[in-house]
C-alpha cells in the first residue's frame, strides 16, 4: 500500500533524511521511500518546494556538487538550526503518534 | 534573498530546471536499472514526478519573489481583460475620475485658504491678533497702532508688523496709464520680519517707516502686468495719489501679502500712510483700529506663553482709554488658525469639515458605484474565475488578480481625474470678477493635492476592489456562486442598505439638478429681468477723483468737461454720471424724516438707498419716469433741494395719497426741506432679484462728490466706444485712473448681479450631473450583479416556457420602487430646501414645471439603467443560462 505523506510531516522527514546523509533531492525520496518500505511515496511536486521552504528557514543548506559518475547535483545537507529543529519535530512526533496509538487500540 | 531572487531571476530559474531535470534523469535510471525499456522508463518517471510544473510554481512560490512577478503577470493580465471591456472600462474610470475629481477640487479650494502655509519663512512661527472692546460691536480683527507699540515691548514676540489696507491712484506721467491699485501701508520691518527678500531691488528698512521717505515696492504681479518686468523701474519716480514716489524694489512672484483671497499690488511705509490719504489727523496717534497685525514668536517661545503678558497689555491700554479694566482684551491665535480673519476663523474648521465631508461622502458614493459594477462584472466572469481556480490558481492568486485589476481601475481614474480637476481648478481660478479689488484665488493642483487624488485613487481602487474579493475569492468563486443564487448569503439587510443607499442617492441628484436647473432658468431670467433701467447700448467708466486730492470745486468741473468730450465723441447718443454704479459694490443709504410729524410708529425715520445722477441720466439710461419730471440744469446748488422717489418711498411716507408731487421731506439732523419733483421706478441696487426698497435720488448738482460712474448710450456696440472713453478721461488729468472701464453687460454679467446665477448654476448643475452619472451606473451596476446571480432561475423559467415580459416586469419591480422612493423624496426635500435660495432665485423655488421635467428625465433615465441589464439576462439562451452552473 502506498500512501501520501501526511500534510505538515514532510518537512520532519525531509530533515530525517538528511540527517543520516546529504543527498540530492532525488536522494532524499528514495531514502524516505525505502526506510518506509515504500509505503511512504514522495510526491516530487512538494519535495522541491518543500526544500526550497527549508533553505529559506535555515533548516538545511545547499549547494552544486559532483555526484557519482560526474554529475552536477544540487547536494542539501543539514544545519545546525535544522538538527536542532528536528529534535524538537520528532520528539513531538512520537508523543503525537503515541498518542494516537493509544486512542485507535483502545478496544 | 529576495532582492537576488529578483534580479537572478533567470538563474535562478535555469538552477532549478536543471535541479529538476537531474531528479527525472535519476529516476529514469533507476526504473531502467529494474529493467525496463528506455522509453518506458521515461514515462513512468515522469508520471511519478507528479507535475513538473507543479514542481516549478511550488517552487517558485516558496521562493518568495513570487508575488512581484505575479503581480507584473497580474497587471498584465488585468490590463488585457480591462481593455477587453472597454464600456465597462470607460464607465468605472469616468465614474470613479469624477468622483475623485470632486474630491480633489473641494480639497484644493479648503486647502487654498486653510492649509497653505503663508509664502514667508518659518510661518507657524506667526500670531495674528484683534481685539474686543466692551460695548463694542463684538470682536474686531484689527488694532491700534498704540496696540502695536505695546506688542513690540513684549519679550514674547520677535517682531511685530503691521499693516493697512489703502487703495491708491498710481500714475507714471507720460509711462504708463493711472490706474487704482490696492495694496498695503506696512510697518518697517514688513519684509523683514516674514524673510521675504526682493527679486529685484530693496525692501524697507526697519524704522522707514518712521522716516517718512516716500519709497514703495511693487508687487511681481503689478511688475509684470504694468511695467512688462522692466527691471529699470526701480529707481524710477511714479505718481501716488499725485505724491512723487520711488520705486525700490520687487517682490517675488509667490508673494501675495498677508490677505487672504486678496492679491496685495504695492507697499509703502506705513509712516506715510496719512499724506497719501490726505487725511488731517495721523491715524497711528489715534485709538483708531485699523491695522491688521502680526507677531513672530520668539524662539522656544509659544502663545500660550504670550497670553498673561497680553492680558497684562489689554489693561495698560484700557486704562490709556480710560476704560476699565477687563473691558478691552486681545484675541491671538496662530495665523494658520486665524484664517480668513481671526474673529470668524473658529468657525472655518466646521466650514471646511463639511466641506471634505461631503469630498469624501462623494468618493465613498463613486467607491460603492463602481464597487456595484466590478461586483457584476465579477458576477459575469464567474465561469472564467472559476476555470482559473481549478486550473490551480490558489484562492490568493484569485484574489490577487481582481485586486491588479482593481488598482488598474484606479490608475485609470486618475488619468480621468487629474485632467477634470486641472480644468475645475483652472476656472476656479480664472474666475474674475468685475471688481475693482485683485482677487486672489489661486487655486492650485500642488503636488501636496496631486499626492492626494493618487492616495484617494490607490485607496478607491481597493476598496472597489474589495467588493468582489470580499464575495468572490473567499471559497471559491464557484461555490460562492452557487450559494449565493440560492440566496444563502446575501442577507436581507445588505440588500436593504444597498437600496436605500440608492434611493437616497437619486434623491440627492434630484435635488441638485433641480436646484441647477432653477438657477439656470433664473439666470436666463434674472439677465431680462427689469433693472430699472435698460443697459444695452451702454458703456461705462468710474474715477475717484478724492484719490488724486481734488477739491470739490476742481472735481465738479472734471466730471462736466469730461461729459461734454465724451458727449462730442463719435456715435455717442448721451452721457450721464451717477454716484453710485447700480449692483456695484459701493451703495449708499441716507436716512429721512417727515418735515413735521414722526413717519410710522414703529420708526421716526426710514432708511432709504440714496443716488445721485445728472440730468442726462434720465434719457442715457432710459430710467422709467412715472410721474412729475427729472432733473435739469436748473437743479442746482442755487435752487431748492429737491429730489426724486420711487414708489416704495412713496408708499411708506405718503401712504394712499394720490400724488406726491410737491410734498417735501428732509435728511435726518438736516432740517432743509426736499421737493419731491418726480417719482421713477427704482433701480436694482445690490441683486435683480431684490425686494424694491424705498430709494430717493438727488440732482448731483446738489450734492457733489468726487467718485463717479459715466454711463455712456452709444448708437452702435459700446465696446467701441471704451478705447475713446478711457483716452478723453485721462487727457483731463494723466494722474486720474479710470476703472470700471467696460460695457454695462460685462459689468452685469460678470459683477455680483448675474455672477452668482452663473456661478450657483454651473456649480449646482455640475454636481447634479456627477450625481446622475453616479446614480446611474450605481443603480445598473446593483441591477446587472442582482439579475447575474439570477441568470440560471430565468434560464429554468424561460425553458419552462415564462413569457420574458413577465421575467422582466418582475424583475424590475424592486428597482422600479427604489426609483419611485427615490424621486419622490427628492422632489420631497427640494421643495423643503430650495426655498431657502428664494430670494436669489428669480422663478419659484418649487416651481412646478422644473420639478416634473428634472424628475422625469432623471427617473426616465434610472428606469433605463435598470431595464438594459435585466433585459440582457432574460432574453439570454436558456441553454446558455444554465449551463453556466
Amino acid at each position: 500500500m502506498q500512501t501520501d505523506v501526511l500534510q505538515g510531516t514532510l518537512d520532519m522527514l525531509v530533515l530525517k533524511a538528511l540527517s543520516l546523509e546529504s543527498t540530492h533531492g532525488w536522494g532524499i525520496a528514495q531514502h524516505i521511500q525505502r526506510l518506509s518500505r515504500d509505503v511512504l511515496q514522495i510526491n516530487q511536486g512538494s519535495l522541491y518546494p518543500a526544500l526550497q521552504r527549508l533553505e529559506r528557514k535555515g533548516l538545511v543548506s545547499a549547494e552544486w556538487g559532483e555526484s557519482e559518475n560526474n554529475r552536477r547535483a544540487k547536494f542539501y545537507s543539514l544545519t545546525a538550526a535544522g538538527r536542532k529543529h528536528l529534535g524538537q519535530e520528532s520528539q513531538d512526533w512520537q508523543r503525537f503518534s503515541a498518542a494516537v496509538q493509544m486512542v485507535m487500540s483502545s478496544a | 534573498m529576495r532582492a537576488r531572487s529578483l534580479f537572478r531571476r533567470d538563474a535562478i530559474e535555469r538552477e532549478m530546471n536543471e535541479e529538476l531535470r537531474d531528479h527525472l534523469e535519476r529516476q529514469t535510471e533507476a526504473l531502467r536499472a529494474r529493467g525496463l525499456s528506455a522509453a518506458e522508463a521515461t514515462r513512468r518517471a515522469r508520471a511519478t514526478f507528479g507535475g513538473v510544473d507543479q514542481a516549478r510554481e511550488g517552487m517558485r512560490d516558496e521562493r518568495g519573489v513570487r508575488w512581484l512577478e505575479d503581480l507584473f503577470r497580474d497587471l498584465r493580465l488585468g490590463a488585457r481583460t480591462l481593455i477587453r471591456r472597454p464600456l465597462f472600462l470607460v464607465t468605472s474610470a469616468v465614474t470613479l475620475g469624477l468622483g475623485i475629481a470632486a474630491a480633489t477640487s473641494i480639497f484644493s479650494v479648503v486647502s487654498l485658504v486653510l492649509l497653505r502655509p503663508l509664502d514667508v519663512s518659518d510661518p507657524d512661527e506667526l500670531v495674528a491678533f484683534g481685539h474686543h472692546a466692551r460695548g463694542s460691536d463684538g470682536p474686531s480683527p484689527s488694532l491700534s497702532f498704540p496696540m502695536v507699540r505695546g506688542l513690540r515691548q513684549l519679550d514674547v514676540f520677535s517682531g511685530v508688523l503691521a499693516q493697512a489696507n489703502e487703495e491708491v491712484s498710481l500714475a507714471d506721467v507720460g509711462r504708463v496709464e493711472a490706474e487704482v491699485l490696492y495694496g498695503n501701508a506696512v510697518t518697517g520691518n514688513y519684509f523683514t520680519m516674514l524673510g521675504v527678500r526682493p527679486v529685484l531691488g530693496r525692501f524697507f528698512t526697519e524704522g522707514e517707516d518712521d522716516r517718512q521717505e516716500p519709497v514703495i515696492v511693487l508687487s511681481n504681479r503689478t511688475w509684470r502686468t504694468r511695467y512688462a518686468e522692466d527691471s529699470s523701474v526701480i529707481g524710477r519716480s511714479v505718481s501716488v495719489n499725485g505724491l512723487t514716489f520711488t520705486v525700490i524694489g520687487v517682490t517675488p512672484p509667490e508673494f501675495h501679502g498677508l490677505e487672504h483671497l486678496i492679491d496685495a499690488q504695492f507697499f509703502y511705509p506705513l509712516g506715510l500712510r496719512q499724506r497719501v490719504a490726505g487725511a488731517a489727523e495721523n491715524d497711528l496717534d489715534t485709538h483708531r483700529t485699523f491695522l491688521r497685525v502680526l507677531a513672530r514668536l520668539a524662539p522656544g517661545r509659544t502663545l500660550n506663553d504670550a497670553k498673561p503678558q497680553l492680558a497684562a497689555l489689554a489693561t495698560r491700554i484700557a486704562a490709556e482709554r480710560g476704560l476699565k479694566p477687563g473691558d478691552l482684551s486681545f484675541l491671538s491665535e496662530y495665523e494658520r488658525r486665524a484664517r480668513p480673519v481671526i474673529v470668524i476663523a473658529k468657525m472655518i474648521p466646521a466650514i471646511a469639515g463639511t466641506f471634505l465631508g461631503l469630498a469624501v461622502l462623494a468618493l465613498c458614493i463613486a467607491c460603492i458605484n463602481v464597487g456595484n459594477l466590478v461586483l457584476a462584472r465579477t458576477m459575469a466572469r464567474s465561469g472564467e474565475l472559476a476555470v482559473r481556480r481549478s486550473l490551480g490558481a490558489s484562492r490568493a492568486r484569485v484574489a490577487r488578480q481582481l485586486m491588479a485589476e482593481s488598482l488598474l481601475l484606479g490608475a485609470a481614474a486618475l488619468l480621468v481625474a487629474i485632467p477634470v480637476a486641472w480644468w475645475v481648478v483652472q476656472w476656479i481660478s480664472g474666475i474674475r470678477l468685475a471688481a475693482d479689488i485683485p482677487l486672489l484665488i489661486d487655486v492650485r493642483l500642488d503636488w501636496g493635492v496631486l499626492g492626494f487624488a493618487a492616495a484617494i485613487a490607490i485607496l478607491a481602487g481597493l476598496v472597489t476592489g474589495l467588493a468582489p474579493v470580499l464575495r468572490g475569492s473567499a471559497d471559491g468563486v464557484a461555490t460562492t456562486l452557487r450559494e449565493e443564487s440560492r440566496g444563502s448569503t446575501e442577507t436581507r439587510g445588505r440588500k436593504r442598505a444597498g437600496a436605500v443607499l440608492l434611493s437616497g442617492q437619486l434623491a440627492f441628484s434630484l435635488v441638485l439638478v433641480i436646484a441647477g436647473a432653477l438657477f439656470t432658468r433664473s439666470l436666463r431670467s434674472v439677465t431680462g429681468m427689469d433693472l430699472g433701467l435698460d443697459p444695452d447700448g451702454v458703456a461705462m467708466a468710474s474715477v475717484d477723483l478724492s484719490l488724486n486730492h481734488y477739491t470739490s470745486a476742481q472735481a465738479r468741473d472734471y466730471f462736466r468737461r469730461a461729459t461734454e468730450a465724451i458727449a462730442a465723441l463719435p456715435g455717442v447718443e448721451g452721457v450721464a454720471t451717477l454716484r453710485d454704479a447700480p449692483m456695484g459694490f459701493n451703495q449708499s443709504f441716507m436716512r429721512f424724516e417727515h418735515m413735521d410729524k414722526r413717519l410710522i410708529a414703529d420708526a421716526p425715520w426710514l432708511s432709504a438707498h440714496t443716488n445721485d445722477f445728472t440730468p442726462e441720466a434720465l434719457a442715457a439710461l432710459k430710467f422709467r419716469l412715472i410721474e412729475g419730471r427729472s432733473f435739469d440744469q436748473f437743479d442746482d446748488s442755487t435752487a431748492p433741494r429737491r429730489a426724486i422717489v420711487t414708489p416704495e418711498f412713496v408708499r411708506r411716507f405718503w401712504p394712499g395719497e394720490r400724488s406726491v408731487i410737491g410734498q417735501r421731506f428732509q435728511m435726518v439732523n438736516d432740517s432743509t426741506p426736499i421737493e419731491v419733483i418726480g417719482v421713477m421706478t427704482g433701480l436694482k441696487s445690490e441683486f435683480p432679484t431684490e425686494v424694491p426698497v424705498p430709494q430717493v435720488f438727488m440732482p448731483y448738482a446738489q450734492r457733489g462728490g468726487s467718485a463717479r460712474t459715466f454711463y455712456v448710450r452709444m448708437r452702435d456696440n459700446p465696446a467701441d466706444a471704451l478705447p475713446a472713453v478711457g483716452r478723453v478721461l485721462r487727457a483731463l488729468d494723466p494722474a486720474v485712473a479710470v476703472s470700471n472701464l467696460r460695457t454695462m453687460h460685462a459689468f452685469l454679467h460678470n459683477g455680483k448681479a448675474f455672477f452668482l446665477y452663473r456661478l450657483a448654476s454651473a456649480l449646482t448643475l455640475a454636481l447634479g450631473l456627477l450625481g446622475v452619472l453616479q446614480t446611474l451606473v450605481g443603480l445598473y451596476g446593483v441591477i446587472a450583479y442582482g439579475v447575474s446571480q439570477r441568470a440560471q432561475e430565468f434560464g429554468i423559467r424561460v425553458a419552462l416556457g415564462a413569457a420574458r415580459g413577465q421575467l422582466v416586469r418582475q424583475a424590475m419591480r424592486p428597482g422600479v420602487l427604489q426609483i419611485g422612493a427615490g424621486g419622490i423624496l427628492g422632489v420631497v426635500l427640494a421643495a423643503l430646501a430650495l426655498p431657502a435660495a428664494g430670494n436669489v432665485l428669480a422663478i419659484s423655488p418649487r416651481d412646478p414645471v422644473t420639478y416634473a421635467a428634472c424628475a422625469g428625465a432623471l427617473i426616465a433615465l434610472a428606469l433605463m439603467a435598470l431595464y438594459l441589464p435585466v433585459r440582457r439576462a432574460a432574453a439570454a439562451e436558456p441553454m446558455r443560462a444554465l449551463r453556466r452552473e
